[in-house]
């Protein structure tokens, strides 16, 4: 009888810390943006100066469509 | 015999689990009271009330005030282009989010400014089949906008433009920014930022 309480327990037991383990996967794993990359990181635009924000409003204008 | 360490194993593994749960419970609970409040609504109000450019009847004078004030850099000052806009509060929630964005190189800053506007995507034309409002592309679009109002505000802080020419020049970039926050559409948008440049070109030289 008390054996079974203990497997039982330990099932629940575990059960719950694969839980806790897997939200916390999860919530650490959209809070790391994946495309951190020098690599992808040339795909952003360089704001730099005045110019290169008035292009990157044209562009997000188009981007906007009609 | 057996009985009592099995007792003490099976009140030490309820003890744990309680334990752990609490303690996981008041770690994901726990936040800063700016989070509290950006989520609650609070926008915190300028503590500095002695005097105030709000009391202007234009714009253009509520910015020349703020110039000569040096308020533009409070954070806690509601940016004028989210004063009569529906959702106020989301509105500043994203000036919020950028501030820290406008001191980064250029596509760093970029980056920022992305994230900030809720970019799920890098570049504009992925964001762009992504997100069907494209609320994200508009609050990019007002916070790039912004990048150009702190140059202004830079060559009116460095003497390079009058505070007057400063004004003219924010107070064009906040009206373009009021109105991509109102959903006008690329047609009614293009025109303005044409006024701008060619505005711009005068002034900053």
């Amino acid at each position: 009888m008390n054996k079974k309480i203990i497997i039982t327990l330990i099932i629940i037991a575990i059960l719950i810390a694969s839980f806790f383990l897997i939200s916390y996967a999860i919530d650490k794993n959209s809070e790391e943006p994946s495309k951190s990359t020098e690599e992808l990181n040339i795909l952003y635009t360089d704001l730099q100066n005045s110019q290169d924000d008035f292009a990157a409003i044209d562009n997000a204008l188009d981007a906007l469509g009609d | 015999m057996v009985k009592r360490p099995l007792h003490i194993l099976a009140v030490s593994l309820a003890l744990i689990l309680l334990a752990s749960t609490i303690v996981i419970a008041a770690g994901s609970s726990t936040k800063t009271d700016k989070e509290l409040s950006q989520e609650n609504g609070i926008i915190e109000k300028p503590k500095d009330t002695a005097t105030s450019c709000d009391n202007f009847n234009t714009r253009r004078d509520r910015i020349q005030c703020r110039l000569l004030l040096n308020q533009f850099n409070n954070e806690n000052t509601i940016d004028e282009s989210c004063v009569n806009i529906r959702n106020q509060v989301a509105c500043q929630a994203i000036y919020k989010e950028s501030y820290k964005c406008y001191d980064l190189p250029g596509r760093a800053k970029d980056a920022c400014l992305k994230r900030a506007a809720g970019f799920e995507k890098i570049t504009l034309a992925e964001q762009s089949k992504a997100g069907e409002d494209k609320q994200q592309i508009r609050n990019y679009l007002v916070l790039v906008l912004y990048d150009l109002q702190e140059k202004v505000e830079d060559a009116q802080e460095n003497q390079e433009i009058t505070t007057e020419d400063a004004a003219i020049l924010i107070d064009k970039i906040i009206e373009i920014k009021q109105e991509v926050l109102k959903f006008r559409t690329k047609g009614e948008l293009k025109p303005k930022m044409k006024t701008l440049k060619d505005l711009w070109g005068t002034i900053m030289k």
